[in-house]
C-alpha cells in the first residue's frame, strides 16, 4: 500500500507513573512541542521530573517521551481482514538474543500449507532486508542480523472477538 | 537513546493491532523520514490491515523508593495554564500532591518549556483545585 502521507503531531508527550504507599498507580502528562529534539525532551522531562518528585507524596517509577505520527489518508484495511491474523517474524541479535515481530492482518496468501511463511516472495524478503539492513534491533538494543524463523498464528482470543458472522457453525 | 516504535493498523471491523520495533536514536529531532517509513513501506506490503498511525517511545525505568507520604493517588491537584492563543489552556494534574504545595518551580519549567495538547504556549498559572477521584 502507498502513503507518504505520515504526518507528526504538535507535541509529545511526557509522563511520569506514580505508585503510593498501597501501591497503586497514577500518571502525570505533559506536553512538549513536537520539534523538541529528543536531547532537548530528556532534559526538560528530568527537570520536570525533579520538581513533580519534590512535590508528590509518592514514588516516580518510570518516565515515557512519545512522539506520535499518524497518516490521514491512510488506505482502507482490506476486506475481510483480521488483525489477530499474525505473521510471526522471530530475528537474531548480534548478542544473540531473539526478538520477534508480529504483523497484524497477514495474508494467508503468504503462508504455505504448513503454516510457515513463504521467505521467497519479494514483499516478505523486503520486510525481512528492512530489519536485517537498516538499523533495526532487539528489545535490548543490540542489532539485528538474521532471521530465524517465521509462521502464522492466530492468536487464541480470537474465536470470541471475530465477527459473529466469521465464527464457524 | 533506545526506542519503542509500536506502528498502529485496524482491520475491516475497526478493531486495532500494533506490531512493536526497536532502534536507537540519536539525540537529535524524531523525525519520520528514514527509517520509520522504510519500514512502514515494508510492512504495508505484508499486511491487509490499515497501517494508520505510529508512536515512538523512549522510556526509564526508576529503582523502586519508599513513597514520601500516605497521600493516595486517587487525591491530587489539578493546576489550570492559560495558554497563548486564549483558548482551553492545559491542566495539570497531579496525584498525592497536596493542595498547599509550593508550585514556583513547577511553573517556571511549566511555562519555559512545556506546551497544551495542541503545541500552543502556556503563559501563566490560573487556578489550582483539589480533587479526589474513585
Amino acid at each position: 500500500m502507498q502513503s507518504m502521507a505520515m504526518t507528526q503531531l504538535p507535541v509529545c508527550q511526557v509522563s511520569y507513573n506514580i505508585v503510593d504507599e498501597r501501591g497503586a498507580n497514577a500518571q502525570v502528562q505533559a506536553y512538549l512541542p513536537g520539534a523538541t529534539t529528543l536531547a532537548n525532551a530528556t532534559t526538560r522531562a528530568a527537570a520536570l521530573r525533579t520538581a513533580l518528585a519534590a512535590l508528590t507524596q509518592g514514588s516516580i517509577t518510570s518516565q515515557s517521551i512519545t512522539y506520535s505520527f499518524v497518516d490521514p489518508v491512510a488506505p482502507a484495511a482490506g476486506e475481510n481482514t483480521r488483525v489477530e491474523q499474525k505473521g510471526v517474524f522471530v530475528f537474531r541479535g548480534a548478542n544473540l538474543q531473539l526478538t520477534r515481530i508480529q504483523i497484524p492482518a497477514f495474508p494467508l496468501t503468504m503462508v504455505t500449507v504448513t503454516g510457515s511463511i513463504d521467505e521467497d516472495l519479494p514483499l516478505v524478503n523486503a520486510l525481512v532486508l528492512e530489519m536485517v539492513d537498516n538499523g533495526w534491533t532487539t528489545s535490548l538494543g543490540s542489532d539485528i542480523v538474521a532471521l530465524e524463523r517465521s509462521y502464522q498464528i492466530m492468536r487464541t482470543t480470537t474465536r470470541n472477538r471475530r465477527a459473529r458472522d466469521d465464527r464457524p457453525d | 537513546m533506545l526506542g519503542t516504535i509500536r506502528y498502529r493498523f485496524r482491520d475491516e471491523r475497526d478493531k486495532a493491532s500494533y506490531c512493536t520495533t526497536y532502534r536507537i536514536f540519536s539525540g537529535g529531532p524524531v523525525v519520520w523520514a528514514g527509517p520509520l517509513e522504510s519500514l512502514r513501506a515494508a510492512l504495508a506490503g505484508v499486511s491487509a490491515a490499515s497501517l494508520y498511525a505510529a508512536d515512538v517511545r523512549f522510556t526509564v525505568q526508576f529503582p523502586w523508593a519508599p513513597p514520601r507520604g500516605p497521600r493516595p493517588v486517587t487525591r491530587g491537584i489539578v493546576v489550570y495554564y492559560e495558554n497563548a492563543s486564549g483558548d482551553s489552556g492545559e491542566l495539570l494534574w497531579l496525584p498525592t500532591v497536596a493542595p498547599d504545595a509550593d508550585l514556583t518551580a513547577l511553573d517556571a519549567l511549566m511555562i519555559a518549556h512545556f506546551v497544551d495538547r495542541d503545541g500552543d504556549p502556556l503563559l501563566r498559572r490560573v487556578g489550582v483545585r483539589e480533587y479526589v477521584s474513585e
